[in-house]
């Protein structure tokens, strides 16, 4: 992904659903007609931007619950796993602030 | 956008500028609805562009392409799109892959839901659906995975730039005709009036799943369609009872009255094999749509037991069921090929429509009764659910089909992508979790023929006991 496109750091990401199921650690969601099912990272994150955070923020509450991830950054996990939500209607971004 | 019953089926056109390909998709698609008595409230069909200046008007090249297929150019006006747009889209169809990737890498909500207008005519060929409309994306999209298909059409080239436009102006049409057909069957349906449903002119009164359907068959073929439709529905004829809802369907050679016919929201067929084609999906999309909210509503296969014991074999269509329903049928009661509708405890409400049979000449499917195919009848008394199977066809498979037991979580992503309204359902996925949990849990069925599952049937059957 080109730096043009690259979430920041500061923008604001919300989660929403509609019914969800926790088993384990993961999560099964409905939004709007899609239903997805989480891991136990997705669901973390999921739960910790029910009331809007930061990317770096979002991204501090997965290392405090998962540990530094080995193989890369831990904003572009959060990144990641934002942006494999957002086109499931799970998340959406806001803009900075 | 949650899934509504009875609001339009929002469609979208997008290509670059919005004063070509798309423009010209709008109007020809909205064209050949209207023709068939299908509205804007029914199925709403508009355009924008990626790059587009609000504003803009039309290129002469489509506006001739428009008039040259008999549609209005008029009024026309480019807009740009926006997220808004994006979120109120139930379906996105677009000019090329390349415009495809663009629009899905700008707005990730239509992700799933974007197709080009050469993979949609691919992606629905020979697809046997009967599902609500707004279903359809999901199922498109399940079915590309793993497809190589061409994204664009194979055109003129550039040079020649007239020609390249009409070639795509005739695909454009073709694909439109095409579409309005299929989804006039299995559009939301249109308010009927009550005076409509209580009058005692129809050809037959069709059970499905508890809602009762009136038939009327009209035109030069409609006794043919009559006598043809019986046969094919037999197990759902009902002799007596109040319509809850209706399907006008005529047979007619003559041109005339089919457009007359279809301006008035009748499916309007030359000859009975279409006409008896679409009637299966019209009615059980209008059956599930009376049925949006109270019943649990599977795309699923279903067999008993002689004890009213029910298995569903839970697929998305076109995958099977009904060759798997057509073979258990022969030794268990045939409770449905399509849509397994359950209500509370358990009960399950029987759907013994047609079965699609491939024939022996052309793409048309047969529809074959029940009945015809010496399926089993349903026996007497409640039917029961007590099983319920993902299956999956796998030719790398033995003759001993692969069976897992799946997670809950991990076994309801995969039910819910093939229930109708889940969002609709009371408690939506608390329901589908009481309702797996009450019967042992979800199981997966790895198969290579249909027959390699007889076996298993005693053992599904018990399991919930």
């Amino acid at each position: 992904m080109s730096d043009a496109y690259r979430l920041p750091d500061d923008a604001v990401v919300r989660s929403s659903w509609d019914d969800a199921l926790e088993r384990g650690g993961e999560m099964l969601v409905l939004a709007g007609n899609d239903v997805t099912l989480l891991s136990p990272l997705a669901a973390e994150a999921v739960l910790a931007a029910r009331h809007g955070i930061t990317v770096v923020a979002l991204a501090e509450r997965l290392v405090c619950a998962f540990g530094e991830p080995e193989d890369r950054d831990a904003g572009d996990m959060a990144r990641e796993v934002v942006l494999a939500l957002v086109p499931r209607g799970v998340m959406t971004v806001e803009s900075p602030e | 956008m949650p899934w509504e019953s009875g609001i339009a089926f929002r469609v979208l056109i997008v290509d670059a500028t919005n004063t070509g390909r798309s423009a010209a998709g709008e109007r020809l698609l909205r064209k050949h609805l209207w023709a068939r008595g299908v509205g804007r409230d029914r199925i709403r069909v508009t355009s924008a562009g990626l790059n587009a200046d609000d504003g803009a008007t039309m290129q002469d090249l489509a506006r001739d392409v428009i008039e040259e297929h008999g549609g209005s150019a008029q009024g026309f006006a480019a807009r740009s799109l926006s997220d808004a747009i994006v979120e109120a889209t139930h379906l996105f169809i677009v000019g090329t892959g390349y415009e495809r990737d663009e629009l899905v890498r700008r707005h990730p909500r239509a992700q799933g839901r974007s197709f080009t207008m050469s993979e949609f005519a691919q992606l629905y060929d020979g697809l046997g659906v009967a599902a609500p409309l707004h279903e359809h994306p999901a199922m498109l999209e399940r079915l590309r995975t793993g497809r190589d298909l061409a994204p664009d059409w194979e055109l003129p080239p550039w040079e020649e730039l007239e020609e390249r436009a009409h070639a795509v102006g005739d695909r454009i049409n073709e694909a439109a005709v095409w579409i309005a057909d299929a989804w006039a069957a299995m559009a939301p349906a249109a308010t009927v009036a009550p005076e409509r449903l209580t009058d005692d002119g129809a050809s037959c009164l069709v059970d499905a799943f508890g809602v009762t359907v009136a038939v009327h068959c009209e035109g030069a073929g409609g006794d043919a369609l009559s006598v043809a439709g019986r046969r094919a529905w037999g197990r759902c004829v009902i002799e007596d009872g109040e319509a809850d809802t209706r399907v006008d369907v005529m047979v007619d050679t003559d041109a005339d009255a089919l457009a007359e016919a279809r301006a008035r929201g009748v499916l309007a067929y030359p000859d009975v094999e279409r006409a008896m084609h679409h009637l299966s999906p019209a009615i059980t999309v209008r059956a599930i749509e009376q049925r949006v909210g109270s019943l649990v509503m599977l795309h699923a296969a279903g067999l008993a037991s002689p004890e009213g014991d029910v298995v569903g074999f839970v697929a998305p269509s076109g995958t099977g069921k009904t060759t798997l329903a057509r073979t258990l049928g022969a030794h268990y009661a045939y409770v449905t090929d399509e849509t397994l509708a359950i209500d509370v405890g358990r009960t399950v409400l029987p759907y013994p429509k047609p079965l699609s049979v491939l024939g022996a000449a052309g793409p048309m499917k047969d529809q074959w009764g029940p009945e015809s195919l010496d399926l089993m009848p349903l026996p007497p008394g409640r039917l029961r659910l007590v099983r319920l199977a993902l299956v999956e066809r796998d030719p790398s498979v033995g003759s001993e089909p692969v069976v897992d037991e799946l997670p809950l979580l991990h076994g309801l992503a995969h039910l819910a992508e093939q229930v109708s309204y889940l969002s609709r359902l009371p408690q939506q996925l608390h329901t589908l979790a009481d309702l797996v949990e009450s019967i042992g849990g979800l199981v997966r069925i790895r198969y290579r023929e249909a027959r390699d599952l007889l076996p298993l049937m005693p053992s599904l059957l018990e399991g919930a006991r």
